[in-house]
């Protein structure tokens, strides 16, 4: 019992000690940052990070593209339909076997020699040439 | 026990109303935790006020997530400890000081040489029988909430108490 009562009255006399008090701040920096205190707004930012991800990788795409044609261009190692239509490679034309068949001079089945003589000579697309001035050429030629 | 039923009462309001909730949760435990804070680890006004802080943080950002807490004393408490411990790792310092700690508030003299007399011995109690005491005593917690803060048994955590109690009496000669 003394025992009891001992530690009961040393529990009383801790109890009594002062207690630590919390600043009014600590409160006021909580609600600051609540959740019912955040303004509605919020709502709509679900769509916009999305969006912003998406347009970025289409521009990084888009780069990588031009920059591959690019690169195909300056090896000369592409396939014709690879070249998107605003590039305009520069391209050597050389004469075939066919062609010089064509040129013999007895053999001119439908008055083709002048014609065949002028694509004989170099025919070279102009760095900047559009595919239509291209065809503008080529109908000019075949005219 | 009156404990039980206020803690109950908490989280009926938080689940319905955070906002009150909260109100009301930090109303009871605000002062207790810095109490504990200040006496089972010793740390100075600002560090308790920003581990007070951080404590409740959670419960106003994310009262969502808090909702499914079952007891928020032994949560809070937790939590506490926790930062406390970081905080004290990060300063280089997981020994208390053997300095008391200042006076929360002016008193005369007697009581002044109470206190410091008693945070005296405290200090020199080994750390989990310190935090014991200043769980029951200022956190007013059950046995079975520090033994879910101290991570043991409740049979431990009773023993543990009784223990420290008997330790700090020998320490300050007390007489009955």
């Amino acid at each position: 019992m003394e025992r009891m009562n001992s530690e009961n009255s040393l529990e009383r006399t801790l109890r009594n000690l002062p207690s630590e008090k919390v600043p009014a701040d600590v409160y006021d920096r909580l609600q600051a940052k609540a959740a019912w205190n955040r303004p509605p707004v919020a709502h709509q930012r679900p769509f916009v990070i999305p969006i912003l991800i998406l347009l970025s990788l289409v521009v990084v795409f888009l780069g990588v593209y031009e920059f591959m044609g690019t690169a195909r261009v300056a090896t000369g190692n592409h396939p014709e339909e690879s070249i998107p239509a605003t590039m305009s490679p520069v391209i050597a034309w050389t004469p075939s076997a066919k062609s010089e068949t064509v040129l013999n001079a007895d053999y001119d089945p439908g008055g083709l020699s002048s014609r065949v003589l002028e694509m004989e000579s170099a025919f070279e697309v102009r760095f900047g040439d559009s595919p239509t001035m291209l065809q503008a050429e080529i109908m000019k030629l075949d005219s | 026990m009156e404990n039980t039923s206020e803690i109950r009462q908490i989280v009926t309001l938080y689940a319905s109303d955070p906002r009150q909730g909260f109100d009301l949760l930090y109303r009871v435990f605000a002062n207790r935790l810095a109490t504990y804070l200040r006496r089972s680890f010793n740390l100075d006004s600002d560090e308790i006020s920003d581990i007070v802080h951080d404590t409740f943080l959670p419960w106003v950002e994310k009262p969502d997530k808090m909702k499914s807490v079952d007891n928020p004393a032994s949560y809070l408490f937790s939590t506490a400890k926790y930062i406390a411990l970081e905080t004290k790792r990060k300063m280089g310092n997981t020994v208390p000081d053997v300095d008391a700690p200042e006076p929360a508030f002016p008193f005369d003299s007697t009581r002044i040489d109470t206190e410091m007399v008693i945070s005296e011995a405290l200090s020199l109690l080994p750390d989990e029988q310190r935090e014991v005491i200043a769980l029951k005593i200022w956190g007013d917690l059950t046995f079975e909430e520090i033994a879910a803060v101290q991570q043991v048994s409740l049979q431990t955590a009773a023993s543990r108490y009784r223990y420290a109690l008997q330790k700090l009496k020998e320490k300050l000669a007390w007489k009955e």
